[in-house]
């Protein structure tokens, strides 16, 4: 379902490969989401206070977001280095703050629990799925199917 | 440096949103959700 947003894209850079689809469709449009809502968010505050204290007016922001977005990529035993490429190219384009697993490869749910530990501030995490994924059809709603919780984090099934 | 995409690159989404298609119709959905998961986890 989501898969086909990528073609329907028309503007790029919009980095891909086989099989990051899902993941790559929802990371652009959260980092879309989230910088609408902070240039909302600054245009309210240039509303209110239009002159910072030097009496300079604000510029109007074209920064998407204010702060990289965190992010956890979590290595394979053996990555490809097409994918290594890829995941870069992406922390560059959207702006992460990519926290890797360790370069052996783990398993999902270990490395849920080792960015957990690294970074408690994090509430949640989105993941991309595919409807047709092995572990897709217990979603029943589509933030089922983004958001894992904390809380979530042991049983989800693309976890086990 | 890196090229992060621009802010009228991102709202090409929302625009895609707001066309009647199957597809505008998915990504508002999807944006909808998206959404409302920032505003409860920020």
């Amino acid at each position: 379902m989501v898969v086909k947003i990528v073609r329907g894209f028309s503007v790029g850079p919009f980095p891909r490969t086989d099989g990051e689809e899902e993941g790559t469709v929802l990371l652009h449009l959260l980092v879309a989401a989230r910088s609408r809502r902070y240039r909302r968010r600054t245009n309210r505050k240039e509303e209110r206070h239009p002159n910072d204290v030097n009496g300079h007016a604000h510029v109007q922001g074209s920064n998407p977001a204010p702060l990289p977005l965190k992010s956890v990529y979590i290595t394979c035993s053996s990555p490809f280095d097409a994918v290594e490429r890829f995941v870069t190219e992406t922390k560059d384009t959207y702006n992460l703050d990519l926290f890797r697993t360790s370069p052996e490869g783990v398993a999902m749910k270990e490395a849920l629990s080792i960015y957990q530990r690294a970074d408690p501030e994090v509430k949640a995490i989105l993941l991309g799925t595919r409807r047709d994924d092995p572990h897709g059809s217990v979603y029943s709603t589509l933030r089922t199917t983004f958001l894992v919780a904390p809380t979530e984090w042991s049983s989800h099934p693309q976890a086990n | 440096m890196a090229n992060f995409l621009s802010a009228e690159s991102l709202d090409a989404v929302y625009g895609l949103a707001e066309q009647s298609s199957a597809l505008g119709q998915v990504a508002k959905e999807a944006l909808d959700v998206i959404e409302s998961i920032l505003d409860e986890y920020g």
